[in-house]
Order: structure tokens, then C-alpha cells, then sequence
């Protein structure tokens, strides 16, 4: 009984196995779409950023298609030039570069957007900007 | 900084090598700020362990004899990728050296540049364009001269969530150019806006889940 049973067994041992493959399939069939589809819409959610550099300099919140959203205030002076780094974005934290009033806006996003939380005072005039570990 | 909230008083102050106004960039490598003067000078400072700068600054060694104007610069761990623009070449910088120069070919003056995964892109200003290197190790080759083009002279570009932004300027207008990225490092254009000339600097701020 044994000897004739065990082709029968065996079948059965070789659809568990297949399905539990094709369970495996289905799986990353959704899993890697999902998170490809969440890093897109991680994408579609970020937002670019520039200065006026003006005399009251302004930061201009884009999306990610270059459509114009915000215009928030630095509450400082542009006036810089021929520079890089002059706007750093780390997480959710921003800096800005004002030139002309020697000081560094803080922007941090919510709702969308970004609001300005701070004015640090630089110690002359800031051109470039940089976040490291736990400093500016 | 606690949190999202910066101290006011900084803990530290150091006087660049030249000091002559023409400072262009600061990054961070592990533990060193690295510094561009247009002056021809690429300098670092040390970082105590709490992200205090200290001591004096340290001239990079090795810098081409030909230097010429470093400009822009970009970091990744140890690495710090700088452009030495008028001299139409980018060097890698590791440890306090000049380890690899690489000319920018029929693009002149690569004066901003930016990480992309394993591509650094540099937006060379009189050309108006964008180049495409890949870097890895030592290495940094052009894989593409012009990677795209653009309206006018570049003033910054950055990268992040696979994007590629970059400021422009033609004198009388300013333009804000966004560019995906895909996995061979080709850019699509996905947007662009034009604003008052004199716009400065440029950043892509990540995404809310």
C-alpha cells in the first residue's frame, strides 16, 4: 500500500510546493509595484526651492512639475552672486543664505509647504550654507 | 541644532585660508568641512566629534597646477567631487588630497555639480548645459557631455527623489528647470518656471508619506 501510495504523495508534496511558489509570486507581483508606486508618489510629493536673492529676499516653493505654490518671505537681504549652496534642504529643514543682513533663514515643511521658523545671525556675509550631523 | 531648531550662537569660528571675498561652496565630508575660494584654493577644517569646527584651516594637497577657479562641490561620505571651473576639470577629494581629475571635454566651466545615485551631474555655466559622469572608486568618467540642455548660464543645480533641479540665468530672467532621473542616469524634463533674473541657489526638499 505504501509503495503504491507514495507517487500519490509525492504529487501532492509538488502542488503544495508550487503553490506556495506562486504564493511567493503573488506576493512581489504586488509588493514590488506598491513600492515603486510609493517611492513615485514620494517623488510627486517633493517640493523644489529657490531665492529671489533680492532685497527682501523671498523663497519660492515649486512642486515637482516646476508649478509655482508658495512665495514665503525670508525676513532677510539677498544680493548674493557667482556662488553655490547658497539653499539646503535636509529632511524637512531648509536654510537660506541671506547675503545683504548676514543671516541664515530656517524654513521647516508642513502642510505642504515650508514655513520660516528662525533667523540664525551669521558672522559676516553667508554665501553658501550646509547641513552636517547635528550642526548648520 | 536641537531638533529642528538651530543655536543661535555658533560653536565655532574659523577664518578661510584667503578670506578674499571669493568663497563659493561649503559641503561636509566625515568630520572636515571642505571649502571652495575662487581664489584657487580648496581648504578644509576639522569637525570635533560634537560638529564644532576647530583649529585652522588645512590647504588641500595635491591641487592641479593648472587649478583655475574651484567652484562648486558635492559630497557623499568621504568623497567630495569639486569643480575646478575655469580650468574645465572636476577633481575627487579624499582625506585632504586631490585623488582624480577628469577634464569635462567639449563642456567648459563645470562649475556646479550634483550626486545622483552613481551619477554626478555638473551644470556648466557658459556652455549651458548639463554633463553626465559616473563615479565610483577613483573614478570619474563622462558618460554624456550634454545630458540636457538649458536656457541659460547655470548657477546651481541639486538632486533628491529622483530629481534633478538646476537655476539658470540669462540676465534679464531666471529659470527653474526640474528634471526626473532614471536608473541609467538619462534626464526628462518635467518642468520648468521662469522667474526675475537673480534667483540664487536651488534644493529639493523630500516628500511626506
Amino acid at each position: 500500500m505504501r509503495r503504491q501510495n507514495a507517487p500519490h504523495w509525492s504529487a501532492l508534496r509538488q502542488l503544495k510546493e508550487r503553490t506556495i511558489l506562486l504564493n511567493r509570486f503573488r506576493f512581489f507581483g504586488i509588493l514590488v509595484p506598491l513600492i515603486s508606486a510609493l517611492a513615485a508618489a514620494h517623488a510627486q510629493n517633493a517640493l523644489v526651492v529657490t531665492a529671489t536673492n533680492a532685497a527682501q529676499n523671498q523663497l519660492l516653493i515649486y512642486d515637482s512639475t516646476g508649478q509655482l505654490i508658495h512665495t514665503v518671505s525670508a525676513q532677510g537681504q539677498g544680493g548674493v552672486g557667482g556662488n553655490a549652496g547658497g539653499i539646503e534642504a535636509k529632511g524637512s529643514l531648509v536654510a537660506v543664505v541671506n547675503f545683504g543682513s548676514q543671516n541664515v533663514s530656517i524654513f521647516e515643511r508642513a502642510n505642504g509647504s515650508l514655513r520660516m521658523t528662525q533667523s540664525v545671525p551669521a558672522a559676516s556675509n553667508p554665501v553658501s550654507v550646509a547641513f552636517g550631523g547635528s550642526h548648520l | 541644532m536641537y531638533g529642528s531648531i538651530v543655536n543661535s550662537n555658533p560653536d565655532g569660528i574659523v577664518t578661510l585660508l584667503k578670506a578674499d571675498g571669493s568663497a563659493a561652496q561649503v559641503g561636509v565630508v566625515q568630520n572636515q568641512l571642505i571649502i571652495t575660494e575662487k581664489s584657487n584654493v580648496i581648504e578644509t577644517v576639522d569637525l570635533l566629534p560634537d560638529g564644532a569646527v576647530s583649529g585652522f584651516p588645512t590647504l588641500v594637497q595635491n591641487i592641479p597646477a593648472n587649478v583655475n577657479a574651484p567652484f562648486g562641490l558635492a559630497t557623499r561620505g568621504n568623497n567630495a567631487y569639486v569643480t575646478i571651473a575655469h580650468a574645465d576639470e572636476i577633481s575627487l577629494v579624499r582625506n585632504g588630497k586631490v585623488l582624480t581629475v577628469t577634464g569635462s571635454g567639449t563642456q567648459h566651466a563645470p562649475c556646479w555639480v550634483t550626486l545622483a545615485g552613481p551619477f554626478l551631474f555638473s551644470a556648466n555655466s557658459p556652455s549651458k548645459s548639463i554633463s553626465r559622469y559616473s563615479v565610483y572608486g577613483q573614478q570619474i568618467v563622462q558618460d554624456a557631455a550634454v545630458a540636457a540642455s538649458l536656457n541659460g548660464n547655470p548657477t546651481d543645480i541639486a538632486s533628491g527623489e529622483g530629481l534633478v533641479a538646476v537655476i539658470d540665468g540669462n540676465g534679464t530672467a531666471s529659470h527653474l528647470s526640474i528634471f526626473g532621473v532614471d536608473d541609467d542616469g538619462n534626464l526628462t524634463l518635467r518642468g520648468a518656471s521662469t522667474m526675475s533674473a537673480g534667483a540664487n541657489g536651488v534644493a529639493v526638499v523630500q516628500g511626506q508619506d
